[in-house]
């Protein structure tokens, strides 16, 4: 489809309509700076990498994990708070083919990953969930074995 | 790598689809057509992969290697129909160009400028932030993770059963799809997938709704309507959550666009297969097929007649039929009935709550509110260009125009009445997804308003409406107040 130019010169503009689209061009270019402001900080703010940051605590896990399954989930954050649906969120998507399971006590899963806010007592946890420690990555990020295996 | 080249070649068998159903559609002038073609065929190709990954899946043969050959066939397919489109294809006159506003120079240094500015920041708030934001990696993301899944782990991604906030396993599955798609192909978990995905569906809203302005209306409309999209700052935001709301916002645009600019049966069916992969992409999408099919039979019925209305809406259909079978097939198969929209018992209780709706319309001014910053909010930017200009569409587009401005008040309608009958927090519901919502319809609002508005340059045979003649009388006929 080839291009037609037009035949006549451009019609006039009433200069109400030049200066609306004058006053749009520079409130939008305007805004789109102070945009750009906000974009700037809000990138540099710390809850900017919160959710990538605490997706990688649990790199070192993935490569001791079979690739799908379940995987049991302990955490010490209270249940039913956001920032234990946010952390156990966070798990889920970074072991994500595999299916985090909240564990119960007496629940049997070859292995476990604790998500810890403080420094767990990784072998007292254990001992109450007849797990065994398989490694901790000092993080917060604990990976039990279960012991109770068929 | 292979990724990279599954993620090419799936949007190169969508412009090829889609230049093939446009080959008799008249467009103004070579560019548009082909930004038109580019946009829509980008959005097409990300949709019809997504919906052959699917079937890989459910036939288990989802792998690397299927995933490339699957795209080479879907080029390939295209790559027929476009010589076989083209081959029928009659020669086009090409379309009178009006004469151009002389200042359209200056708007597109502007929006130049204003787009480098937003897409750096944008680009350094994705990068800050490269898992999105909370429905990324807990919905949309997270499935796409199941789906790329060794085996049957995918199946996880309809499961009823995983714990966590929100997994939404009836979603639909374009954009998680698509990105598991290329995550398959390329044996990992990148996020560089989802995040570019999410920047071309905003490349792909703001390239249509410009080059379709361009066509319908003029080079001005087209410039001035991305200026006051660039001021849509939650809008614009969208790009950098990973949601399936951008898509969904394109998918909207892309069907009102095909529906406006239709003179061929075939891009009316293409129409229609957009609105297919709205629904295949959310919820809100098949309500919006389904009400857009309604105003297309309404205002042609009105117009036309009901046998012209019926063949105007069975071609629509027509182009909608496989995408929405994937759809249906998907939802009364596979995706669990989980919605609790539909599983309740006290909604007529709701509907007769009348604080219910002073909650609702509360929220639904401040959340307009936010759609852009007070100063150049785009509504500020509208009524600007309003009092200034006033409306004039054209006549040989009305109908079209019509059917598509009810569909979306329709649309709008239909999200307030969820607001009122939700089992959920009605607050919580409100503030996480309000702002989504007029996201969703935003370019669609704009499409509408800027083919309403009479820009300088507008084409088409002008219709004044009486009011807008009285007060205003054209520059270009009277000479009047007017300089050049």
């Amino acid at each position: 489809m080839p291009d037609v130019k037009p035949e006549s010169p451009p019609p006039p503009t009433s200069y109400r309509a030049l200066a609306a689209i004058a006053a749009v061009a520079a409130l939008a270019l305007a805004g789109a700076l102070d945009y750009y402001q906000f974009l700037s900080s809000y990138s540099r703010s710390p809850e900017g990498g919160q959710v990538a940051a605490q997706a990688e605590r649990f790199r070192g896990v993935l490569a001791a994990l079979p690739p799908a399954g379940a995987v049991g989930y302990l955490s010490d954050r209270p249940p039913g708070g956001t920032e234990r649906l946010a952390t156990f969120g966070i798990a889920q998507y970074a072991l994500a083919p595999r299916v985090l399971v909240t564990l119960k006590t007496g629940q049997r899963l070859d292995w476990v990953i604790g998500d810890f806010a403080s420094q767990p007592d990784a072998a007292r946890l254990a001992a109450e969930y007849g797990l065994s420690v398989a490694a901790d990555y000092g993080n917060g990020v604990v990976l039990f074995r279960g012991n109770e295996r068929p | 790598m292979t990724g990279a080249l599954a993620f090419l070649l799936s949007l190169a068998a969508g412009w090829c689809f889609v230049t093939a159903f446009l080959a008799r559609q008249p467009m103004r002038n070579a560019w548009t057509a082909h930004v038109i073609r580019a946009a829509l065929g980008a959005g097409a190709g990300v949709a019809i992969s997504s919906g052959g990954f699917f079937l890989l899946l459910l036939a288990g043969a989802a792998s690397a290697t299927a995933v490339v050959v699957l795209n080479v066939a879907l080029l390939a397919g295209g790559l027929v129909s476009l010589w076989l489109a083209r081959r029928r294809a009659a020669a086009l006159p090409p379309s009178a160009v009006p004469p151009s506003f002389r200042w359209n120079w200056l708007l597109a240094l502007a929006l130049a400028a204003g787009l480098a500015l937003v897409l750096v920041g944008l680009i350094s708030c994705s990068a800050a932030n490269p898992l999105g934001e909370w429905d990324a990696w807990s919905i949309w993301n997270l499935r796409a993770k199941f789906l790329a899944g060794a085996g049957d782990a995918w199946r996880n991604a309809l499961s009823t059963k995983l714990e966590g906030a929100s997994q939404h396993p009836d979603y639909p599955l374009l954009v998680s799809g698509f990105v598991a798609m290329i995550w398959k192909a390329s044996g990992d978990t990148a996020p560089w997938v989802p995040q570019l995905t999410g920047f071309l569906f905003l490349g792909l809203v703001l390239a249509l709704l410009a080059s379709a302005l361009a066509a319908l209306r003029s080079l001005t409309s087209a410039l001035v309507a991305g200026l006051v999209l660039l001021s849509s700052t939650s809008f614009l935001f969208l790009a950098t959550m990973q949601y399936a709301d951008l898509p969904l916002s394109f998918y909207f645009l892309a069907s009102l666009t095909l529906l406006v600019l239709a003179e061929t049966p075939d891009c009316l069916a293409l129409s229609g297969a957009f609105a297919s992969m709205a629904a295949w992409t959310k919820n809100e999408g098949a309500a919006f097929a389904v009400l857009l099919t309604l105003a297309i039979l309404a205002v042609e019925w009105r117009a036309a007649g009901l046998r012209c209305a019926l063949d105007r809406s069975r071609r629509f259909l027509t182009g909608a039929a496989p995408g929405l079978l994937l759809v249906l097939g998907f939802k009364l198969f596979l995706a669990p009935a989980s919605e609790p929209l539909f599983n309740q018992s006290a909604a007529h209780l709701k509907l007769a709550d009348p604080s219910r709706y002073v909650q609702i319309g509360k929220a639904l001014v401040v959340e307009l509110y936010n759609l852009g910053q007070p100063w150049s909010h785009p509504l500020l930017l509208l009524a600007i260009l309003a009092l200034a200009l006033r409306f004039r569409i054209d006549a040989a587009r009305v109908r079209a125009w019509r059917a598509s401005a009810a569909a979306v008040a329709l649309a709008f309608a239909a999200y307030c009445v969820v607001y009122l009958v939700t089992p959920s927090d009605l607050a919580w519901h409100l503030r996480t997804s309000l702002p989504r919502l007029y996201a969703q319809l935003w370019p669609s609002f704009l499409l509408l308003a800027f083919l309403a508005l009479n820009m300088p340059g507008a084409a088409g045979p002008a219709e004044p409406r009486a009011s807008a003649a009285r007060t205003e009388p054209r520059a270009s006929a009277s000479g009047r107040r007017s300089r050049k």
